[in-house]
């Protein structure tokens, strides 16, 4: 019935270009035998009308810029194999003198040339792991092979044209508007960006974009290939985060080596310096001096013998031996005090604490730490005040914060970061007996278990030391 | 000796160490001398700052003809102590003489870069410190020209 409406319907049969004619209600009324052949569709068949209809949908021809009434569409024929062609759009009065349209479809020239390996193309494309697309000379996507759907979940309707950029991560959108001059040189380029994998995380991509070249030298789009590199990209990561950290441990080392050096240096010269004074004097027979020097001999050794001991404290932090369990501190505190328990006497020191938490740690480190801090807070005090040192934790996020709370001399602001260091003192050993390794340790221990340590204080009101523990 | 003869003045060291071991060293050191050096020691790189500007407890010290500076000093090192003395107007013309166990090359480049006029290596062995002080005596009291002020 509709037939009848076609003008020239005779000469539309035998025409030897693909016709298609819809009616003013954008309905399909006319396929002539060349479109049939060329597409595989009829008008008995179940047509793709909806796909049609997205192709020649009110608004694409305008979307070409060159020409109004033409636009270059892609569009799967029966077979599932992909068409690209020039559509040219003109308008037709019918038999009932309803205004129609009429469509004349030509394959590209250049495509026909490409349509003789494309099967073989396709098949190949549709075999391989990596993810391929095609996009034509105006950038619109026309294919994309089974690697890329599989990959994203999406069906071809649901990638084509520019719909495929709806997976690309917002932040990566910029990265292919950046390549947009490169493309326009047609030149092969290569670019990282993420896609949204059907499982909707994503992943990162390393694509290369390959100009399509036909055979009479015309451009016809780009060819992109792509791969998941999370992997890579991830291992690579990890190997450049071990790298900083053996760097950082290096340095720590160079650090160590030299101040231990240093630091082990200087008992030792006072032992040999003094031994030859005594000797001399001694050779003299000048022996009023004597029991001075030989003062200095025994501090000299018995600093070292401190040193080293301290020196191993840190060492044992720094080898990480004991697989982390649940520790109370409260019991940590308890042993803790029994190191400390001369000074504590001698000092009648007031130790408070009550109702810790149970934190994942390693016990010896973790009574290593409050041993430390405890023995400063009872060293750091005048001779006249009784030391006060309360222990008190709270939580913040997923961290416990301890808080060992003193009323020594407390710590001027410009050192509160310089005591954390090894070897830095800001006494004297005749004002405070010690080698400077404490607060190291501390910090030291601290860091393994995923925290930092601070201090507040202000000189003459106490100091109060904070750590972090992850729960 | 030519500069007690021409300043009049016992020659004056200021020694920045915290080591009494080291302190008393100096000191015995300083006795096997022939004339007769006033030391003056400070024990940490504040103090010996506060010494040289005359601050707080240091009102009354009286400025030295060079000074012996440890590098490994509590407080204030002695590579922040030497900035401050080559920043300064006037103390910056006081002769300053690193005196450490410190070889590092670092510290042996910093030292000098802040312009401390010479760096000393503490021997280990009495004898050879003794002859280090002797001959920091020799040079800076009876060979150079010191700024008289």
């Amino acid at each position: 019935m509709s037939a009848d409406l076609i003008p020239n319907k005779a000469f539309f049969d035998t025409y030897n270009e693909a016709v298609l004619i819809l009616s003013d209600k954008q309905q399909l009324i006319y396929i002539n035998p060349a479109f049939t052949y060329l597409t595989g569709f009829g008008l008995q068949h179940p047509f793709e009308m909806e796909a049609l209809a997205e192709l020649l949908k009110p608004g694409a021809f305008e979307a070409d810029g060159l020409f109004k009434n033409r636009a270059f569409i892609s569009f799967s024929k029966k077979d599932g194999a992909l068409l690209k062609a020039k559509v040219s759009e003109s308008d037709i009065t019918l038999a009932d003198q309803s205004k129609g349209k009429f469509y004349t479809i030509n394959l590209l020239p250049g495509l026909d040339v490409l349509a003789k390996g494309e099967k073989k193309f396709y098949e190949l494309a549709d075999a391989s792991p990596a993810l391929i697309f095609l996009q034509d000379e105006n950038e619109q996507a026309f294919y994309f092979n089974k690697a890329w759907l599989t990959y994203t979940g999406k069906t071809l309707q649901q990638q084509q044209n520019l719909l495929w950029k709806s997976l690309i991560h917002p932040d990566d959108v910029r990265v292919l508007e950046e390549l947009a001059p490169t493309a326009a040189k047609r030149k092969s380029y290569s670019f990282e960006f993420r896609l949204k994998k059907f499982d909707g995380a994503y992943r990162n991509i390393f694509a290369i974009s390959t100009p399509v070249i036909l055979e009479d030298g015309s451009f016809a789009g780009y060819m992109s290939s792509g791969l998941d590199i999370t992997e890579v990209k991830e291992a690579q990561n990890q190997i450049s985060q071990l790298n900083h950290a053996l760097k950082q441990s290096t340095e720590e080392l160079d650090q160590f080596t030299y101040v231990t050096s240093h630091d082990l240096q200087e008992p030792l010269r006072m032992i040999t310096g003094y031994i030859q004074l005594i000797q001399k004097n001694i050779e003299r027979g000048n022996l009023a001096s004597i029991n001075e020097f030989m003062a200095f001999v025994i501090d000299g050794a018995s600093r070292m013998q401190m040193l080293i001991g301290d020196l191993l404290q840190l060492s044992r932090v720094t080898r990480k031996t004991v697989p982390f369990a649940p520790v109370n501190i409260n019991d940590i505190i308890h042993v803790a005090l029994t190191h400390v328990s001369k000074a504590v006497t001698a000092s009648k020191a007031e130790i408070a604490y009550e109702n810790l938490p149970t934190v994942n740690g390693d016990t010896y480190q973790l009574v290593s730490l409050f041993e430390n801090l405890l023995d400063n807070a009872l060293k750091f005090n005048t001779l006249q005040t009784v030391p006060k040192i309360v222990i008190s934790a709270s939580e913040k996020d997923d961290k416990y914060i301890f808080q060992i709370k003193d009323n020594g001399i407390g710590i001027d602001n410009k050192f509160h970061k310089r005591i954390f260091a090894i070897f830095q003192r800001l006494h004297t050993q005749a004002e405070f007996e010690g080698t400077g390794i404490g607060l190291a340790v501390c910090k030291k221990i601290v860091e393994r278990h995923g925290g930092e340590i601070w201090v507040e204080s202000e000189p003459g009101k106490g100091s109060s030391f904070y750590f972090s523990i992850k729960k | 000796m030519d500069f007690v003869r021409s300043s009049k003045q016992k020659p004056r060291v200021l020694l920045v160490e915290d080591n009494p071991g080291d302190i008393r060293l100096t000191q015995e050191a300083l006795k096997e001398s022939e004339v007769e050096i006033v030391l003056d020691v400070v024990s940490d790189g504040e103090q010996a700052l506060d010494f040289l500007m005359k601050r707080n407890k240091y009102t009354d010290s009286i400025r030295p003809h060079i000074i012996l500076l440890d590098l490994n000093l509590p407080k204030k090192n002695g590579i922040e102590v030497l900035k401050e003395i080559k920043a300064h107007d006037s103390l910056k013309k006081i002769p300053v003489i690193v005196l450490t166990t410190s070889d590092a090359y670092h510290d042996i480049s910093k030292a000098y870069s802040f312009h401390a006029n010479c760096y000393i290596l503490k021997p280990v062995d009495f004898d050879d410190f003794a002859k280090v002080i002797r001959l920091i005596e020799l040079f800076w009291f009876n060979t150079v020209q010191l700024p008289n002020e």
